[in-house]
């Protein structure tokens, strides 16, 4: 049985992902296409990132966080099974949300980095043309 | 103005570099189909997404240098290097230790890929003849320090193992050369000695 704190911070984390007030209205689109889902999620597009001195490069970092619970709820598919163990997957995936433009721009699933205590999956993504 | 007026089409380090991918991922499959293997295998041409934890086993084309010699106006011969860089995941099965199952499918994969590479079989990688002079396997190195190139996969719960090959292909490269300007009037006034006869210039072009 989890520990009561533990639920409730796992709780707390998917309500500021989902709707905690900075939540961003974010659509992804299943790898073979024939799935689009909305759901919303943290989304993150800035310039710069650190090189391994320490060093600011010039970098365009684009990710988002969304909850796994909300994809399963919504049929999209979040783990596949390549290696004989199920993994969280997004690779081949895309995921369009709006930037600070006031357009909606696409992006393509680089890697990602799930946090599978809470069910959170913070994405990284690359410039995608639709 | 543009000088060069032809149409400037792929270079031969460009279909070398598609050709290799393609001949690894048809040559690996049947392996993997004839063998029986249960590993899902997929390969990519200059793959920039780090491997991640969620695949099994990866390969990736990438074209490192071209090194020309035998220059002449009209083409030279490219050494080209390219990376072939193979990732593995690993788990422990049964009492097998996840190390010992991560390297011997970094083994199985590099040996396929060597083996295919070396094949007699195809001399020009499928090429007609004159574009491919030769193709080596060079070497291939293992990550034994087990850092990943920095993503420390000696701290990863997916025992991730990368070995790197390298092989060169020397491809000959071609350019058109600047078309002649036919010289007209090639005659002489000049004869031979105590003869009427001179020597005409015919330019072959």
């Amino acid at each position: 049985m989890n520990g009561r704190l533990f639920d409730i911070i796992k709780r707390d984390a998917k309500h500021f992902i989902n709707n905690g007030g900075y939540q961003i209205d974010i659509q992804m689109i299943s790898r073979d296409g024939s799935l689009t889902i909305n759901i919303t999620g943290w989304a993150v597009k800035i310039t710069g990132s650190f090189d391994s001195d320490g060093n600011q490069v010039n970098t365009k970092n684009v990710h988002i966080t969304v909850d796994e619970d909300v994809l399963k709820s919504k049929g999209f598919p979040v783990r596949t099974n390549k290696k004989g163990i199920e993994e969280v997957d997004f690779s081949g995936v895309k995921a369009n949300f709006v930037d600070s433009s006031g357009t909606l721009k696409s992006y393509f699933v680089r890697e990602q980095f799930p946090n599978e205590n809470l069910g959170l999956v913070n994405i990284g993504l690359g410039d995608h043309k639709p | 103005m543009a000088i060069i007026t032809e149409l400037i089409g792929k270079q031969g380090f460009e279909k070398v570099a598609n050709r290799i991918a393609e001949i690894l991922t048809i040559e690996i499959a049947n392996q993997v189909t004839e063998q029986s293997f249960t590993e899902t295998v997929e390969g990519f041409l200059e793959r920039i997404e780090p491997f991640d934890k969620s695949e099994d086993v990866m390969f990736s084309v990438a074209l490192r240098e071209d090194n020309f010699d035998g220059y002449t106006q009209k083409d030279s011969q490219g050494g080209a290097m390219f990376f072939i860089d193979l990732f593995c995941s690993g788990y422990g099965e049964g009492d097998t230790p996840p190390s010992i199952v991560s390297a011997n499918k970094m083994y199985r994969y590099a040996g396929l890929i060597r083996y295919i590479l070396s094949s007699g079989k195809i001399p020009t990688l499928g090429f007609p003849p004159g574009l491919i002079g030769g193709k080596y396997i060079k070497k291939f190195m293992v990550d034994t320090d087990y850092s990943n190139f920095g993503n420390h996969s000696n701290y990863d719960g997916s025992y991730i193992r990368f070995c790197r090959f390298i092989f060169i292909v020397r491809i000959q490269e071609n350019q058109q050369l600047w078309e002649g300007i036919p010289l007209h009037g090639n005659t002489t006034n000049i004869t031979y000695e105590e003869t009427s006869k001179g020597t005409q210039l015919v330019f072959n072009n």
